[in-house]
């Protein structure tokens, strides 16, 4: 039945003798291949190696920054709006030409000696944003013209839609745009129109504003001194301040608005759970060490604040604390979290210090005459620690969207103090036109919640220090 | 090739991948079973004895697990079977009781549905059939009211009967061998010896050969013909059940009969432990594995693994430099 | 009957936990400063009187809360304060199956799709197809779901365009068109939950000891997914199946809002803007007592379905 194979070795060598020696003296009974380290160390260790979690810090470590610090760099007030730069998309300083409207006064000789080259029906008289002149070789016969606007190039009579102006024939047929005007090409399309709305004559011209702000506007935005006379202002040139995110439907810059955001935002999602994870451990970790009766009672009433259903409690503090319609409600969001948020912590400390009780050194602790408090504090405590440092940071992303998912119906922080979520509600309106202003606050929060999430997970991994190795 | 053993396991290494690297669990196993005979294979906890037979039946589903070596059963060699073929060997040639029989029953589905399952599979049988047959075996496996057996749940019965059932589970297509890894460690000490009077009993009627893991020295001097004794991952000594306990030759195995208590012992007198931990088999020493706790090291054995050497007394072998030809010539020297 | 005590037992607890939520409601509405009839504009003493007698402001603390209990015992919820002709009962059965359709089929969506990606990922575990879906799952739970409702909504007016013809309809409510994308949005957190739910519930299972047992059955791996493995795993699903209803329902604030959907969430927040009192308490006492009865009825099928329950009346902790 044995195999014989492995016994026997070669003869030929001969063992020295000395080999055959005893080993003397006290020898090293374990022989340890890898230096031991402590629970911390392990779990740092695993945490250190896991480069997910390395990415996921620095992630929530930059966005902690950016509201941080974030405004001291980027001095722009996230309140002041710019009529003249509302829903922009990323845009860097811009040079303006400051000018001041007045009603057009023309010339008719102007007018005919511009016409004087044959060449040239249509003249365009000023194009800046603010507004944009043009005149045209009157139509022989035409007792209208009708003006298009199209961002599309010249197009087709029929695909022009409804026309920007019908004006009435005159000497010097012309048009005055102070419609909206960006800083995009336009063409302008003329249809000269007869009595029985034939079309006698059709002209075409591109036009390219260049940037300009009137001086009404420059004054209220502080970019000129209000004192200054009109006539030493107007034509000057005018630095605009760049928006590297762009801007909102009110022309508020969306850097500084997440910026701000952010605070309130992180502030809500780090300081809400913070507090119901004190109180919650604190509280289970009460129940599971009296144990018994008290234990019972209070689980009850654990399981009682889970029943409520959370959202609509949440939107009830808001009442409670007389948060009016459009009113920010920051403290009633946060009183409403740690009130309805702890007992999730409570339930799982309570299980661990529950475990903890029946194990041997606690025990071993308890029958030599440790007191309580010492017992939790060398014992409990530092085993519950992972456990609550997890649930912290899984606690943080929900508290987060919570806050985003309030603000987004109204019923959150509101205007003009932004956050990430009203910032959504706002952005939400103009998401057909101007994706960017949705689009910048959405990815704020679903990267803090990714990467708190991840985080999560890598602590969740770091602490759990079981590996399933078969046993022999 | 026809041999005349039934399982012949040749230099059997695994090795477990885990985050900090490979796990030597089992470093060049041999031993070799004859058909109708029981070999039991006896180590501490952690040495290899449940990883190199699970490994050998494909049972440890880790990814990058490295398999080396052979272990030909009836001629055929398990390691190289394809997923498929294995399938056609386990449950049908090859029975396997676990440890803990609560949670090698799935708690969701009847005692009777699960032994029947093996029988759908193997034998063909409808479901119906099998249901009566897995009765039948119950009963076979001394389990009372077996017909109520059938359609109780796992929790219902209690771990005794638990392990009778797995034991008519292992046998249900009528295996050649049997495999029971510590079958009885979890159970009381009354339950444990009607476990082992059941096996010895099928044994004898069934005519299949055993293959028993077990740290427990009492259950293999009890069941086994063959002992193979595992420390560290590797084979310390081989032998007949006469001879290992008559002669116990490797330090280690005399170290593990000096723990057990028998019954020749005083009243008063202390159990011999043995000193110190296995060896950390990420990095498995250079020299004897059983080095560092062995009360007759020498110098020989921190650098230099030991063979196999056959026994000065007894018929085993023993992987120890006192077994070494020349250890004598040495000791005479050094005597002078 | 171990069942019978079971369920019976939940039962019990179930109606605490109303009276609990009532009760909760009703003094939070209480504590509130200023009394309801303060916004009603330049009201005479004497209409006040005979509003605060329609609403029984004029009695005891005690007595206001007895016929409160009392009322909502018998399922009437009184009367709006902003639509002074409807009572909140009827309010709740307007726009309560709105909801409740909506949120059905998001369930429906969540535990299928969560269900089937889980056990996907778990079974090509560690290879691309479980590291694509536990990837969109992660960023699934990492976005709002206003910004999926967004997305989505953006999504259907593109394809439109595309088409030329309006295959979805981007807002509104009527038949089973109008309710596809929003029921998708809706679910689609819960559904990202259920994933990993089920992958790790999967996971756990093929790790334990009973499947060692399958496979040195001779079971392939294959038979042993379907008789063992899928059985087991959704087996703990099912209890998470009461707080993911919760969830959704929930939830269905902000995709009423923005698909413009008539539900009874929509209604709430309006409610909460216009400071209408007895529809909020109506309503989160209503919505409460709905969501209790979820989790006991998902209790109940998790009894019927384990045969740890049914024959023992014992399980693990049943609510996540």
């Amino acid at each position: 039945m044995l195999n014989p194979n492995g016994a026997g070795e070669p003869v030929s060598a001969a063992i020295p003798v000395e080999l055959f020696e005893p080993l003397q003296g006290e020898r090293q009974r374990d022989f340890i291949a890898r230096p031991s380290i402590g629970y911390w160390q392990h779990v740092w260790l695993r945490f250190k190696h896991n480069r997910i979690a390395m990415v996921a810090l620095v992630v929530v470590a930059s966005l902690v920054l950016f509201a941080v610090a974030g405004p001291w760099l980027w001095r722009v007030d996230p309140a002041a709006q710019s009529i003249g730069s509302r829903s922009l998309g990323p845009t860097l300083q811009r040079k303006a030409e400051v000018v001041s409207w007045r009603p057009w006064m023309f010339s008719a000789a102007a007018y005919q000696q511009s016409m004087a080259d044959p060449a040239v029906d249509v003249v365009v008289a000023d194009a800046n944003t603010e507004f944009v002149r043009l005149w045209w070789r009157g139509v022989e016969g035409a007792v209208r013209y009708e003006v298009y606007r199209s961002i599309g190039g010249d197009l087709a009579s029929d695909a022009t839609g409804l026309p920007l102006e019908d004006i009435e024939a005159e000497s010097v047929p012309r048009l005055e745009d102070r419609l909206d005007l960006r800083q995009r090409d336009y063409t302008y399309i003329i249809h000269a129109v007869d009595e029985r709305d034939q079309v006698l004559q059709r002209y075409s011209q591109t036009v390219s504003p260049s940037l300009a702000i009137a001086i009404m506007d420059a004054q209220l935005e502080g970019l000129v001194p209000v004192h200054m006379a009109v006539g030493d202002i107007e034509g000057t040139g005018l630095v605009l301040p760049a928006h590297p995110l762009g801007t909102d439907h009110l022309g508020r810059d969306i850097l500084a608005r997440l910026m701000y955001g952010g605070r309130v935002s992180l502030f809500i999602g780090v300081a809400a759970p913070l507090f119901y994870v004190l109180f919650g451990a604190l509280y289970g970790g009460i129940a599971g060490f009296l144990g018994g009766r008290t234990d019972d009672v209070m689980m009850r009433m654990a399981d009682f604040i889970v029943a409520l259903p959370f959202l609509l409690f949440m939107i009830l503090f808001r009442v409670l604390f007389d948060v009016q319609p459009g009113e920010s409600g920051i403290s009633a969001m946060l009183v409403a979290m740690i009130v309805l948020g702890w007992p999730s912590t409570a339930r799982l400390v309570r299980g661990q210090v529950l475990q903890l009780k029946e194990l041997a050194f606690v025990n071993a602790a308890q029958i030599l005459g440790a007191r309580p408090l010492y017992i939790i504090l060398t014992h409990m405590l530092p085993n519950v620690m992972g456990v609550l440092l997890v649930s912290l940071t899984f606690a943080i992303p929900s508290a987060i969207f919570t806050e985003a998912f309030l603000s987004f119906i109204g019923l959150g922080v509101a205007p003009p103090a932004p956050s990430w979520g009203s910032m959504c509600n706002d952005g939400i309106r103009t998401m057909l036109s101007h994706p960017h202003e949705l689009m910048f606050p959405a990815v704020a929060i679903s990267l803090a919640v990714l990467a708190f999430n991840l985080l999560g997970d890598a602590l969740r991994d770091a602490f759990d220090i079981r590996e399933g190795v078969t046993d022999g | 090739m026809a041999e005349r053993e039934l399982l012949v396991v040749d230099e059997l290494r695994v090795e477990i991948p885990t985050h900090g690297g490979f796990v030597r669990a089992v470093r060049g196993v041999s031993f070799s079973m004859e058909p109708g005979k029981t070999l039991a294979l006896v180590g501490e906890s952690g040495c290899g004895k449940s990883v190199s037979v699970q490994a050998m039946l494909g049972l440890i589903n880790v990814q990058g697990l490295r398999l080396a070596g052979e272990a030909r059963f009836m001629g055929q060699d398990l390691l190289a079977m394809s997923e498929a073929q294995l399938n056609t060997v386990r449950g049908a040639r090859i029975g396997m009781v676990f440890q803990d029989p609560l949670s090698a029953f799935n708690p969701t589905r009847t005692i009777g549905e699960q032994i029947a399952e093996g029988l759908v599979l193997h034998k063909g049988m409808a479901k119906q059939a099998a249901l009566e047959e897995a009765r039948r075996l119950l009963d076979e496996c001394r389990l009372s009211e077996p017909a109520r057996r059938v359609v109780q749940y796992p929790f219902e019965l209690s771990g005794g009967m638990l392990q009778r059932a797995m034991i008519a589970m292992a046998l249900a297509c009528g295996p050649q061998l049997l495999i029971a890894d510590e079958p009885t460690t979890a159970l009381d000490v009354t339950t444990q010896d009607q476990i082992l009077w059941l096996m010895q009993e099928l044994q004898r009627s069934r005519g299949m050969s055993i293959l028993l893991i077990t740290h427990d020295l009492a259950v293999v001097a009890r069941m086994a013909d063959d002992v193979a004794v595992m420390y560290a991952g590797q084979l310390v000594e081989r032998a007949g059940v006469d001879d290992l306990f008559s002669h116990p030759t490797h330090p280690y195995t005399r170290a593990l009969m000096r723990a057990t208590p028998h019954g020749e012992m005083v009243r008063g007198e202390p159990l011999a432990s043995i000193e110190g931990s296995p060896p950390d088999l990420f990095a498995p020493p250079p020299g004897c594995g059983f080095c560092p706790r062995c009360d007759h090291a020498m110098r020989i054995c921190e650098d230099r693994v030991p063979l196999l050497f056959t026994s000065r007394r007894g018929g085993g072998v023993s992987r120890c430099w006192m077994e070494h030809p020349d250890y004598s010539r040495a000791r005479v020297v050094g005597d002078a | 009957m171990p069942l019978m005590r079971y369920i019976s037992g939940r039962l019990v607890s179930g109606v605490f936990t109303i009276w609990f939520i009532a009760t909760a409601t009703f003094f939070v509405m209480h504590w509130v400063p200023g009394d309801p009839l303060s916004d009603e504009k330049a009201v005479s003493p004497e209409i006040r009187k005979n509003l605060e007698a329609r609403y029984g402001l004029d009695k005891s603390l005690g007595t206001q809360y007895w016929i409160y209990i009392t009322s909502m015992a018998r399922g009437d919820f009184g009367i709006s304060y902003t639509q002074k002709n409807r009572s909140v009962n009827d309010i709740i059965a307007m726009h309560f199956p709105v909801s409740a359709m909506l949120g059905a089929l998001a369930v429906l969506f969540a535990t299928v799709g969560g269900i089937l990606w889980g056990a996907v990922a778990a079974r090509y575990r560690n290879r691309w197809p479980d590291g694509a879906i536990m990837f969109a799952v992660i960023l699934t739970v990492s976005v709002p779901s206003f910004v999926f409702a967004a997305l989505s909504q953006h999504l259907i007016i593109k394809l439109n365009q595309l088409l030329g013809f309006s295959l979805l309809p981007v807002a509104g409510w009527g038949g089973f068109r109008n309710m596809l994308v929003p029921a998708l949005v809706l679910g689609l957190g819960t559904m990202a939950y259920l994933t990993r739910l089920m992958r790790a519930s999967t996971l756990e299972v093929a790790g334990s000891e009973y499947i060692k047992t399958a496979r040195a059955k001779g079971l392939s791996s294959l038979q042993i997914f379907r008789h063992h493995e899928f059985r087991n795993a959704v087996l703990p699903l099912i209890t998470v199946l009461g707080p993911a209803i919760a969830a959704i329902t929930t939830g269905g604030f902000v995709v009423e809002l923005i698909f413009t959907i008539p539900g009874l969430g929509r209604y709430f927040v309006a409610a909460v803007q216009q400071l209408d009192y007895t529809v909020i308490m109506g309503t989160t006492v209503f919505y409460g007592a709905f969501l209790v009865l979820m989790v006991l009825l998902v209790d109940i099928i998790y009894g019927l379905v384990d045969p740890r329950i049914r024959l023992q009346g014992k399980g693990a902790g049943v609510r996540a």
